[in-house]
């Protein structure tokens, strides 16, 4: 089954063609040589009545015929390498004139009569014209008999040219055919470019132009479809936002109960308790978070609008009051090395992205052993997309893992931390969402990870 | 201290209260926003807490009601929406800080004594944190009684240090505010005044830690985590 209206339209309109042009073609064809062989028929016929005119019957009775040289010669030429033949018969069967074989057969006509028929002469085939003619009280009969070379010639001219005219005509209509079919396509294809060439976030309705009526309620409901996913989009964020301040706020108060019960006097024997509610409640709240980033990421990047000119540096800066006096806190060197990164994209999920890796590193460059240094990069590459990157001196994860790493909830095997395996999939996700991609590297040295996130430059 | 907190969650709020108190500070709670800015007004607060989430008006209004009667006092918004966007909103409107919920009770705490020590700072024309005080009309500098000698660009990166309490400063913006009077400098030159600091201030309880490849961030000795 052919996908493509115009090469479906084309094929049925060659097929119809090849049915209608050859079956027209035929019966013009026999029109035409009928008409011609009429023609030859009737000068043929017309020799026949001026030889009948030359039969005169004395007033002795006797019959003569008598045909001069200059008109033989005249009957006899034909210029198309054709023979004639005549006999002139008499009332008896005699024959007057002419050649006689071409009494054979002998035939009964009324007085005046003429009749044209195929008949074979000397074992050729032959046309041939009879009148009966008058001669004194009886009747004689004139035949005159041609080849049928100029006959068949006449024929295969009008078949070449009938054929010629038919398959000319047929190339013009396919070509015509071919260019209104294309140029009533267009709009089509213009459609399609549209599309082809739409960001997925552009959700704005699609432009129409000269499109056939034909095509409007399919647009309209391509454009229909747009505006609700955009609606579902923003509702989505909403419902996100919401549910977020909803999780937030009591988990809030469960992590600061938690670290208020810590601090203040409490019975050894539910110091443990305690600790564990506390990395528990940590625990939730993170993933809470990163199942809403997870989501925002998704519902964003499907509302139109709303992505901007960022600088990863400014990013990274961002990052920077935030993320060092936590890893001051904790005894970790978090470095960077910043150059100008300018990507299109929306602010707060790049910088949701850093956050994640930078948390990613802190919380495993621990596991090391040894204090952990973790560094910040941003910059334009060589073949002008841009970078960010954060290297650890931590653990790594061997090469045969990194694919996996991606998956929403995978965790390492024997890892510890608070990880809870969405990190580097909401990584993963923001980058496609900005047309980019993640790879994994051993750090400087072969030890630690690197995580490189490429975009396009803006 | 006198902290006005702003939280309709009753739990979350309890816990707060009792979190801040339990560094001897004196907590006032509501769980309007309403209410905030004629207290602020009546009160002399040194901070207010304020929850973004509020019911009635939220926190956006009321911080834009606490600026409009004219209060510069320091105002730390809690926000469990999209931290950024809410950041940009609330900073714009003229809060001195935010927090992301869930947030660690260190963190607050911290956070808190930044913002109250850099409203304090600027109180007049003197700055001060540990023992140090830079007067900056006088352009003198004392830790405790003791009189604290600082060339002219040395005092300068101090003062924008100071200035900054609680944040990552970068060396170009320790650049760009100290050049103005010599072109010439380079960030090499920030490092060398940074390194000629750290000895003279070390007494008065300060330190100033590099963050490789970006700048510095200025730490009270005894607050800040040991090394390692």
């Amino acid at each position: 089954m052919l996908r493509s209206l115009k090469a479906t339209l084309m094929v049925w309109v060659v097929l119809v063609m090849l049915v209608i042009v050859p079956v027209r073609a035929y019966f013009g064809l026999l029109g035409q040589v009928a008409l011609n062989d009429s023609a030859y028929d009737v000068a043929l016929g017309d020799w026949a009545v001026a030889l009948g005119n030359l039969v005169d019957a004395g007033a002795d009775g006797e019959l003569r015929f008598e045909l001069n040289t200059q008109t033989e010669e005249l009957l006899r030429t034909t210029g198309t390498g054709d023979n004639i033949y005549y006999v002139v018969i008499g009332p008896r069967g005699q024959v007057l004139a002419g050649d006689a074989p071409l009494a054979d057969p002998p035939m009964q006509l009324q007085r005046g009569e003429r009749r044209l028929l195929d008949a074979v002469h000397q074992g050729q085939p032959v046309r041939m014209a009879v009148h009966a003619v008058e001669c004194g009280r009886a009747i004689c009969q004139v035949r005159v008999a041609e080849t049928l070379l100029k006959r068949e010639s006449t024929r295969d001219d009008t078949v070449l040219l009938t054929a010629s005219l038919s398959a000319g005509g047929a190339a013009l209509l396919a070509l015509a055919i071919w260019v209104v079919v294309t140029r009533t396509m267009r709009p089509v294809a213009s459609l399609n470019a549209q599309l082809a060439e739409r960001s997925l976030d552009d959700l704005r309705p699609l432009r129409r132009g000269k499109v056939p009526s034909e095509l409007q309620p399919l647009l309209d409901a391509v454009d229909q479809l747009l505006r609700r996913v955009a609606g579902d989009a923003a509702r989505q964020r909403h419902f996100i936002a919401d549910a977020a301040h909803q999780l937030r706020t009591p988990l809030t108060a469960l992590r600061t109960e938690a670290e208020l019960a810590l601090l203040e006097p409490h019975p050894p024997a539910v110091h443990a308790t305690l600790l564990r509610v506390h990395r528990s409640a940590q625990r939730v709240a993170r993933l809470a978070d990163q199942l809403l980033a997870l989501a925002r990421t998704e519902a964003s990047s499907r509302e139109p609008g709303g992505t901007e000119r960022v600088d990863l540096k400014a990013v990274a800066h961002d990052a920077a009051q935030d993320w060092v006096p936590r890893a001051l806190e904790r005894g970790a060197d978090l470095g960077f090395q910043l150059d100008a990164a300018p990507v299109r994209g929306r602010r707060h999920l790049l910088g949701e992205l850093l956050g994640n890796l930078i948390h990613n590193a802190l919380e495993y460059a621990h596991e090391g052993g040894r204090a952990a240094r973790i560094t910040v990069r941003t910059g334009r590459l060589d073949d002008g997309r841009v970078l960010l990157e954060v290297e650890d001196n931590g653990p790594g994860i061997a090469p045969e893992l990194r694919g996996q790493v991606f998956e929403r909830f995978y965790r390492l095997p024997g890892s510890g931390g608070s990880g809870s395996g969405l990190g580097l999939a909401i990584v993963r996700d923001i980058a496609l969402a900005h047309g980019g991609e993640v790879a994994l590297a051993d750090g400087e040295e072969g030890r630690g990870l690197r995580v490189r996130v490429t975009l396009p430059a803006a | 201290m006198h902290i006005l907190l702003a939280e309709d969650d009753p739990a979350l709020a309890e816990s707060t209260a009792r979190a801040l108190r339990s560094q001897g500070w004196v907590v006032d709670h509501t769980p309007r926003g309403e209410p905030v800015p004629a207290s602020v007004k009546a009160d002399p607060y040194d901070l207010v807490i304020l929850d973004i989430g509020l019911a009635g008006i939220d926190g956006f209004e009321t911080l834009q009601r606490i600026r409009a009667q004219g209060s510069t006092l320091p105002v730390l918004m809690l926000t469990a929406r999209d931290a950024i966007e809410d950041r940009v909103r609330g900073l714009e409107m003229g809060a001195d800080d935010y927090l992301v919920k869930p947030f660690a009770l260190a963190e607050l705490i911290a956070r808190v004594r930044v913002l109250t020590r850099r409203h304090q700072a600027r109180q007049g024309s003197v700055l001060a944190m540990g023992s140090l005080r830079m007067d900056l009309e006088a352009r003198r500098a004392w830790i405790g009684d003791q009189a604290l000698e600082l060339s002219a660009r040395e005092w300068s990166v101090l003062e924008y240090l100071l200035g900054r309490v609680g944040h990552v400063v970068g060396k170009e913006q320790i650049l760009q505010a100290i050049s103005g009077w010599d072109d010439a400098l380079s960030e090499n030159a920030v490092e060398v005044y940074v390194s000629r600091l750290r000895p003279k201030i070390e007494p008065a309880g300060l330190r100033i830690r590099a963050v490789r490849g970006f700048g510095y961030l200025v730490e009270e000795a005894a607050n800040a985590a040991p090394a390692g």
